[in-house]
């Protein structure tokens, strides 16, 4: 259902939520109305501006003489040539009108030429020469933060930090991610143009496309050192705004060369010019860390953002204040602390664009609902439902929220909105991916839904008070009443002047509106068209004056020669009238309506009435240091549903569909709505899939709509507006929200996480370009056919032992999702957390050891030792073996060996667990200090070691991250225990990560104390904890594990299945089960098939698949991680799980984590197995 | 966004064009349906001295079934290529692929002979071209012709075999009547330019077009010798990108161009090799 045919409350005439349609409607559609870039005046000049071609340089020399010399040229300014202040800023003046000494931007002018036709001037704003000497361009917004100012004021415009809540319980779930935003432009159709006319008083009238005429005239005034009333300000005809024309571009150039040269000036930007000459949408880098309970509820976010505010602060400063506060969502998060940066670089100066830096944290932390969601196997919009704010909650901020909030409302709407119908293999060729260029294979589309919802605060904050004046005039104009509103609000397409004209009408009456120019002169500032705010401010600000008007007609009546009866006006209008009332405003102007235009004219019989209204909201407070304040006004929310078919080969990707729900306190006029909400969505959808300015070293590399991609409408999804949801907002006039922002901050996200679901990669950047998805390794197409160019991977390693292999063979039922076999595992970014460094050794390998040791009859023993049939055997060949290792350089080359085969299958991050007290040969010390150097040295090139697997073909392997878990023995010395934790607690050995402990469980009970006391201590120290449990003992030995040891793993822990109880404590405390199916089935079960894997999995926990001791076993990790798809009858998606659950339970830095979960994030493939 | 300045001749006949032509110089150019031309002059990437316009020469604007092969007059719009019943029939590849150009304004206007004498390597027209093994008809200076084989016809990055003086009158193309085909262009925005384009037709032998590809519009020859070898199809489509050298620019990579031809070759070719359309 479109908002367009559902049934209204029988709206009436022309008043409030009818769908008025825009004056300028027809007049745009048929080149009829007048764009800024029409504007003519007899005996005009065109201006041109000189823009820097470098990022960053002194200026050594402007010569403006070979300008001067061209037939044609009337005037060449420069910085020397302003009269007033030579910066302007909409926050902080410090962006120069023209660059003297130094330039920070490509595009930044240098000086303006004036000329009789605008060819002459581009040619000799050319011939201008300027001496650079170039400086080295600050480019990446990190290094802002540490890099050498780039302006006297600093690099870094604005950081906060919101410090919120108590301290939090222990989260049983906890995701993290960094998201990337890249600078999207907004592409507004009318390029920068203005027309300025020098004035016989000395000032000047500028006619300008702008969204903000009195904040333009104040920097223009300052910058040109004349009286705000010299500088008139008029509003020309607007091709698009979206926050690009909040900032001066060419306002005050155009004034100086009028006045410069007498004569009125025009400038109109071409396309190229346009893109250096406006700001863009901040890039983004945002991290974020979500805690959350076993149900999904939030309890605490970590986040930091960083926004590339570019060379000159526009409005960075409130962007970041919104990237901030509004980067944990929609969401009740009782505890947060969120840091924000917006800095500056010698990129292009970043401003202002419809969802001012919400639609950057939205991004990111919808992305993160969904991993929150994935983690904990909850449905993404029940995980959301579960979280959203209702009103009378608290944001992050501290501030409540006291309007409406119907959060679960929009959020419930989207949801359920009818899905189109079909999939990807029922639509024609040209509704694919690609569309009519036929490069689609419908085999293989994947289709993805996603789901997002965002919102944002209305109106600016933090204590700004931008009020609107409006003024009405009534009078009659032939025997008709005729309402002329005058207010400066520009009209840049939100349609304004549609909603001026039914304000009048509904608080009036009165059906004829005449809106007079926008203008300085004639009128107060209605503030900036920016915010999703003029309906609120300049319609509330219009409502006023209308009532004021009635007001004084109602007065005239009563003091008129006219009794009430006379006039028709009914008895307790007259009372209303009569009593004189400020208070009875609305009834006045309600009564006023009703009576009907006739008495109305009669009343206007006796002349005009005038009124003004000025209107402000509510007062908001500037954020405290902590980050808390009643900084906003009031929110809007909209939650976006998006359906994408992807060519997954090609990397295309087709919107099939965006539905929406949105919260609008009331719908005023529901074209204009839907207006709203489709362009939202083109914009959202051109950041998910196409739109960014790229830039090389500050230079904008595609300033045109050739290069910079905008969706066509043939790219546009079918908008399906599933609700509109009507709470009218409190304060609010008509209780309407602002609808122009929030449309395009979900639909991002959405779209995004639908790309996700097709493809299962993890995408954290935006826009999604074709080759992130078509380029992304995805280890399962090596079993597609015409794969040629992937190498293949060596052979699974041949051991002694080396088990019937799982016959994964190629499908099972066709579209069934396949369990994967160890050759659609390699590539995959492996991690492994249960490995043992005992476990490393080869018969070769030993018997070398045994030989140089000495050791008698070596090659029964090797024999003997690998045929260890239990867990108390295998801990006695480790012992023997270990001991051979007697110097520091044998175990350097004994763990670099291990890290170089654990890089050859593919293991990229490894927790290698080391028991010293196997390791007779060499003091603790050393040995820790020698297998840490080992595995240093395994992370530069070189040949395989010992172990290596790899075959001479094989391609060389990834260096595996190799970090040491120091393992206790679980009948170790009490003293000798404490050495270890005194050792460890003094000097943290390079590569130490934990402490663990091993050996045979059945000696556990008599060493609870013992051991007890040496975890709390390794906690106190910094050491991640894990203990080998539940697999020489039970359920119990878990138990033990989790009560007496607080370990956050469990090395096995299979035995756990006994014991239902067990089992819900490690899912409620989302303890993470390392799991070796190998070793099991050889020391514990006998077989593979007897392992409890699939019931591990069934009970909800969190699972990680480890070797143990691989080269005993003949295994690697991509083969166990195929035994354990094959057990448990995992897909790749589940498995994929694992790996993401390793890495949740790694104790490894936050740095490590998220870089490799942006490795792993690539390695799935969602079922594109049955294809074969 | 203004081209420098130029002097613009229109002529009434060939013979008028090349007598324009001649008297105009090096600097001289022919203007067909100024598409591709005007484009480049407006960013000053071209500043000829002359135009001489040939836009209405209606003589050169024709199909004709000419036996073995169809003769498309040089200034044929893309919109006449596209709608014709003859091209429809015996050479359904290029009327789709001229169906595919930039949008129906640049359909109506842009003309196959200047899509052919522009030589751009992302253009679709020429690639269709080579696909058929399409002959080009040229006259010179004193009514001298000569006929151009396609594979020999681009040179280098907007380089042709058309010598200064001389006009591409006709455009000669076998017949495919009835043969398999395809035409797959890849682009991220409806109907822009190709990233990568194949274009393929199966008869009896294979011809493969790509488009964007190289520095000109290029024949898979590698493709076309393992298809020759006796090679599957997509064994011979993993070699569509070997021994190119794809541009890198704002949209690809050359790997990525590279894959993209890769996927494309194949899927062309299970297209093409599909039942006849
Ligand atoms: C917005 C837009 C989108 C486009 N999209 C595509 C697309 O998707 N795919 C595509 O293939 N093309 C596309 N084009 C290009 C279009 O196809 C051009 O029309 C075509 O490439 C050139 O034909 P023309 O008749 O306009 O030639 P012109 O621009 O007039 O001339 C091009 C060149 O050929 C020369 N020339 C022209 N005619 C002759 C002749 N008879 N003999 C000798 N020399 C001659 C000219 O001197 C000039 O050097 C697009 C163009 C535009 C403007």
């Amino acid at each position: 259902m479109s908002v367009l045919d559902r049934p209204r409350s029988a709206p009436a005439g022309a008043g409030i939520g009818v769908s008025a349609p825009r004056p300028d409607g027809v007049p745009k559609v048929r080149g009829q109305f007048l764009f800024s870039s029409d504007l003519w005046a007899e005996g005009m000049l065109w201006g041109h501006v000189l823009r820097s071609p470098v990022p960053a340089a002194r200026i050594r020399r402007i010569d403006v003489a070979p300008a001067l010399c061209i037939d044609g040229v009337r005037a060449v300014v420069t910085a020397a040539d302003l009269p007033g202040a030579a910066t302007f800023g909409l926050e902080v003046a410090d962006q120069p009108v023209f660059a003297s000494d130094v330039v920070r931007y490509v595009g930044e002018p240098l000086a303006a030429v004036a000329a009789d036709h605008p060819e002459t001037a581009r040619r000799a704003a050319g011939a201008i020469v300027v001496d650079y000497e170039p400086i080295e361009p600050l480019c990446d917004p990190e290094m802002a933060l540490r890099a050498p100012a780039i302006h006297p004021d600093g690099n870094v415009f604005r950081h906060l930090r919101i410090e919120h809540g108590e301290a939090f319980p222990q989260a049983a779930v906890v995701v993290e991610g960094t998201y990337e935003v890249g600078m999207q432009d907004q592409a507004f159709l009318g390029p920068e143009s203005g027309l300025a006319v020098p004035g016989e008083d000395g000032g000047v009238d500028l006619y300008i496309a702008t969204q903000w005429l009195h904040v333009d005239r104040d920097q223009v005034a300052r910058c040109l050192g004349l009286p705000c009333d010299k500088v008139r300000l008029h509003l020309a005809g607007v091709g698009g705004a979206f926050g690009a024309r909040e900032d001066v571009s060419i306002q005050v150039h155009l004034c100086l060369l009028a006045l410069t040269t007498g004569r009125p000036v025009k400038i109109v930007l071409g396309r190229e010019d346009s893109f250096f000459a406006h700001v863009h949408r901040h890039p983004a880098r945002i991290w974020l860390r979500h805690h959350a309970d076993p149900e999904g509820r939030l309890l605490r976010v970590e986040g930091r953002v960083v926004l590339d505010g570019g060379a000159y602060a526009s409005s960075s400063n409130a962007v970041i204040s919104n990237a901030t506060a509004f980067a944990t969502g929609p969401y009740r998060v009782p505890s947060a602390t969120v840091e924000g940066w917006v800095v500056r670089t010698n990129n292009p100066p970043c401003g202002a664009m419809r969802g001012f830096g919400a639609v950057q944290a939205c991004f990111a932390y919808e992305a993160q609902m969904d991993r929150l969601a994935r983690a904990l196997a909850i449905d993404p919009v029940e995980l959301r439902l579960r979280n959203v704010l209702r009103p009378g909650d608290r944001l992050i901020t501290g501030q409540r929220i006291d309007g409406t909030a119907p959060v679960a409302e929009v959020v419930r709407a989207a949801a359920n909105a009818p899905l189109p119908p079909g999939g990807p293999a029922d639509l024609p060729a040209i509704a694919l991916p690609g569309g009519a260029g036929r490069a689609a294979d419908v085999g293989r589309v994947r289709r993805g839904v996603g789901f997002a919802v965002g919102y944002k605060n209305l109106m600016y904050s933090e204590g700004f008070d931008d009020s609107s004046e409006a003024r009405v005039r009534l009078e009659l104009v032939g025997t008709a009443p005729v309402a002329t509103v005058t207010c400066a609000a520009a009209e840049v397409g939100q349609g304004f002047v549609t909603l001026a004209r039914q304000i009048v009408a509904e608080e009036l009456g009165v059906e004829d509106t005449v809106l007079a120019p926008p203008s300085t002169a004639t009128v107060g500032s209605a503030g900036s068209t920016s915010a999703s705010r003029q309906t609120w401010m300049s319609g509330g600000a219009v409502a006023e004056a209308c009532r004021a008007a009635a007001r004084q007609l109602l007065l005239r009546a009563r003091a008129g020669n006219r009794v009430a009866a006379d006039a028709g006006l009914p008895p307790d209008l007259d009372a209303a009238a009569t009593s004189g009332d400020p208070s009875g405003g609305v009834s006045d102007a309600h009564a006023l309506g009703a009576l009907g235009v006739a008495a109305l004219a009669e009343l206007l019989g006796a002349g005009p009435v005038e009124a003004s209204a000025t209107f402000h909201h509510r007062p908001t407070q500037p954020l405290d240091s902590a980050g808390q304040g009643d900084a906003h006004v009031s929110f809007a929310f909209a939650a976006h549903r998006a359906v994408v078919d992807v060519d997954v080969d090609l990397g295309l990707v087709k919107v099939v569909q965006v539905a929406t729900a949105q919260d609008v306190g009331r719908v005023l006029n529901p074209l204009q709505v839907l207006g709203q909400v489709e362009g939202g969505i083109a914009q959202g959808v051109g950041l998910a899939v196409m739109e960014e300015i790229v830039l090389d070293r500050g230079l904008v590399r595609n300033p045109s709509f050739t290069d910079y991609l905008l969706p066509t409408a043939l790219d546009m999804p079918e908008v399906t507006v599933a609700a509109l949801v009507e709470q009218p907002e409190p304060g609010a006039p008509f209780g309407a929200k602002g609808v122009g922002e929030p449309p395009t901050i979900s639909s991002t996200p959405a779209v995004v996480a639908a790309i996700r679901a097709a493809t299962g990669l993890e995408l954290d950047r935006v826009p999604v370009r074709p080759a992130d998805i078509a380029l992304a390794p995805r280890p399962a197409q090596t079993s597609t056919p015409a794969r040629a160019d992937t190498p293949a991977r060596p052979a699974a390693p041949a051991r002694p032992s080396e088990p019937a292999r799982p016959d994964a063979g190629p499908a099972g039922p066709a579209g069934r999702a396949m369990v994967p076999a160890r050759e659609d595992l390699l590539g995959l970014p492996g991690i492994e957390l249960h490995v043992h460094l005992e476990g490393s050794f080869t018969p070769e390998r030993v018997a070398e050891l045994a030989r140089a040791a000495g050791e008698p009859d070596v090659d029964r023993r090797v024999r003997s030792a690998f045929a260890a049939g239990d867990l108390a055997d295998l801990l006695t060949a480790l012992d023997w073996w270990c001991g051979l290792v007697r110097t520091e350089e044998q175990a350097t080359s004994q763990a670099e060996g291990f890290a170089r085969f654990l890089a050859s299958s593919g293991v990229v991050y490894a927790e290698v667990t080391v028991n010293p007290t196997h390791w007779g040969g060499l003091p603790r010390r050393a040995l820790i200090d020698a297998l840490a150097a080992g595995f240093e040295r395994a992370t530069t090139p070189g040949a395989p070691g010992a172990l290596g697997s790899a075959s001479p073909t094989a391609p060389p392997a990834e260096a595996c991250d190799c970090r040491l878990v120091v393992s206790l023995r679980r009948d170790q010395d009490e003293g000798d225990i404490r050495r270890v934790l005194d050792e460890l607690g003094s000097r943290r050995p390079a590569r130490v990560v934990a402490l663990g402990v091993d050996g045979d469980e059945r000696s556990a009970a008599a060493r609870r104390r013992v051991l007890a006391e040496a975890f709390a201590e390794a906690a106190h120290i910094g050491l991640g904890r894990t203990a080998h449990a539940g697999e020489s003992s039970g359920p119990e030995g878990v138990l033990a594990a989790l009560d007496d040891l607080g370990v956050t793993r469990i090395d096995h822990g299979v035995r756990a299945v006994e014991d239902p109880s067990v089992l819900s404590r490690l899912r409620d405390q989302r303890v993470t089960l390392d799991v070796c199916p190998t070793s099991n089935a050889r020391l514990l079960y006998g077989t593979l098939d007897r392992h409890p894997l699939a019931a591990l999995d069934a009970a909800g926990l969190a699972l990680s698949i480890g070797t143990d001791d691989p080269l005993i076993f003949g295994v690697d990790l991509p083969e166990e991680l195929s035994r354990a798809a094959r057990l448990a009858a995992w897909d790749l998606p589940r498995l994929r799980r694992c790996q993401h659950d390793a890495l949740d339970a790694a104790f490894c830095d936050d740095a490590t984590r998220s870089s490799l979960s942006r490795r792993l994030a690539p390695w799935d493939t969602s079922g594109r197995k049955s294809e074969g | 966004m203004i081209p420098a300045p130029f002097e613009y001749r229109r002529a009434g006949s060939v013979e008028e064009a090349l007598g324009l032509l001649e008297e105009g110089g090096e600097d001289a150019k022919l203007l067909a349906g100024g598409h591709s031309l005007l484009p480049l002059m407006k960013l000053r990437l071209a500043a000829p001295s002359v135009l001489v316009d040939i836009g209405r020469l209606r003589d050169l604007s024709y199909v004709r079934d000419g036996g073995e092969m169809i003769a498309i007059g040089a200034l044929t719009r893309h919109r006449e290529v596209e709608t014709n019943p003859i091209v429809a029939e015996h050479a359904p590849l290029l009327a789709h692929v001229a169906g595919q150009v930039g949008d129906p304004q640049v359909r109506h206007r842009g003309t196959i002979g200047g899509s052919i004498a522009h030589g751009d390597p992302a253009s679709d027209l020429p690639a269709a071209a080579l696909a058929l093994g399409a002959t080009f008809e040229v006259v010179g200076q004193g009514g001298a012709a000569r006929s151009i084989p396609a594979a020999e016809f681009f040179q280098g990055f907007l380089e042709t075999s058309l010598q200064p003086g001389e006009i591409l009158t006709e455009i000669a193309v076998p017949k495919t009547t009835g043969a398999g085909w395809s035409f797959q262009k890849f682009n991220r925005r409806a109907q822009d330019w190709a990233i990568v384009g194949v274009a393929a037709v199966r008869n009896g032998s294979t011809g493969i077009g790509l488009v964007n590809m190289g520095s000109t519009p290029l024949r898979a020859t590698a493709v076309e010798a393992a298809l020759a070898g006796g090679a599957s199809l997509e064994e011979a489509a993993s070699h569509a990108a070997e021994g190119l050298d794809p541009p890198a620019d704002l949209n690809a990579s050359p790997e990525y161009r590279a894959h993209l031809a890769r996927v494309l070759v194949r899927r062309a070719l299970e297209e093409a090799s599909a039942s006849p359309r």
